[in-house]
């Protein structure tokens, strides 16, 4: 890790930070992930969706999906 | 965004949109005054940042939908939105709670997300007790959120990694155990999710949130992640011990990237 320049934590502060660190993110997939079984739940049930090109492609593209969906809508 | 993942995607954006417009992802927060209900759904949805101004304020019961900013690249917005089933002011003025509590049973049902906030300091509990009571039968999935544990005792915050004191967390687990305990048993789901937060420190807020999102209907979830306004850097950005330089580190090497995204390969994906 770089140099520190600031007071600094102790290894055992890094290593409780570095673990909440690694249990948020698990979480953050895991929303991301519920949410595009989800929309491919929505689209699938969606009349003018179901029949859509990317409706088969939905789980393989994944939360990259989400991330172009939410750029498009510029939220 | 332009060629062929654009052109790909562009029905899916149009429904998305009239779904934003015809039924919004709608969640209904609930607790007495000065918990946090209004800076958890803030930090969680940016409700305080990107909120067009006609739709600000709330000081009285509310069932509100909040427009949230858009910034497309063609400069057009569009109307998504949060619906926020709110009282301020529940537990100030009892004359005033029944007038609450009859509005959250009309609006209950609406709710997507129902997330009822206590905050760790406070023991007494009947007040909340007595409402669940009331209310339980209208929240199908309810989430019980413990909001400002960096103020439970002994309240001894470590400032250097923006996480309790180990004495701190032994505490916090048992706040957690107790408000199960005395909470979770008016719930209509079986074993609601109880999770302790601190919206202020951005700290567990993603713990927060997925159990809200599994907590919302399963087509209704997506909606949520689509306005989601935090990530996991504003919780370790806020680690004083930390140089710049280390939290850009350690975000590189554990924070799922908001790099670009390949939109060639999300358009050849599409096409195979």
């Amino acid at each position: 890790m770089a140099e520190q320049q600031t007071p600094g934590i102790s290894a055992e502060d890094l290593e409780k930070l570095v673990g909440h660190l690694k249990d948020a993110e698990v979480d953050a997939d895991d929303a991301r992930l519920n949410s595009v079984e989800s929309l491919e739940l929505w689209v699938r049930t969606h009349p003018a969706l179901q029949q859509a090109v990317f409706v088969e492609n939905i789980a393989q593209l994944g939360p990259a999906l989400l991330q172009a969906i939410r750029a498009m809508l510029g939220l | 965004m332009s060629g062929a993942a654009g052109e790909a995607l562009a029905p899916l954006v149009r429904a998305i949109e009239e779904e934003f417009v015809k039924a919004p992802p709608t969640i209904a927060v609930i607790g007495l005054s000065g918990v946090g209900k209004s800076s958890t759904i803030n930090v969680m949805f940016g409700t305080d940042k990107r909120v067009s101004a006609t739709t600000r304020g709330t000081s009285r019961f509310n069932s509100k939908t909040l427009e949230l900013a858009s910034n497309r690249v063609d400069g057009s917005a569009i109307r998504a939105a949060l619906r926020v089933i709110d009282a301020p002011g529940l537990g100030e003025d009892i004359t005033l709670d029944q007038n609450y509590l009859a509005r959250y049973r009309h609006h209950l049902p609406k709710a997507d997300i129902a997330l009822w906030v206590v905050a760790a300091r406070n023991r007494a509990l009947a007040l909340d007790q007595r409402y669940l009571e009331q209310l339980a039968d209208r929240m199908p999935r309810l989430v019980i959120g413990i909001n400002q544990v960096d103020l439970a005792d002994p309240v001894d915050w470590n400032e250097a990694i923006n996480m309790p004191s180990s004495t701190q967390a032994d505490h916090i687990s048992g706040i957690v155990e107790d408000r199960r305990e005395k909470l979770a048993r008016y719930a209509r789901n079986e074993a609601p999710a109880v999770v302790a937060y601190s919206a202020r420190r951005y700290y567990n807020l993603q713990a927060l949130f997925l159990a809200c999102i599994k907590s919302a209907p399963p087509e209704r979830r997506w909606m949520f992640e689509l306005l989601k306004s935090f990530s996991t850097f504003d919780w370790l950005e806020r680690a004083k011990g930390l140089s710049e330089a280390q939290k850009r580190e350690l975000a590189k090497r554990y924070i799922a990237s908001d790099a670009k995204i390949e939109l060639e390969k999300l358009a050849r994906v599409m096409k195979s």
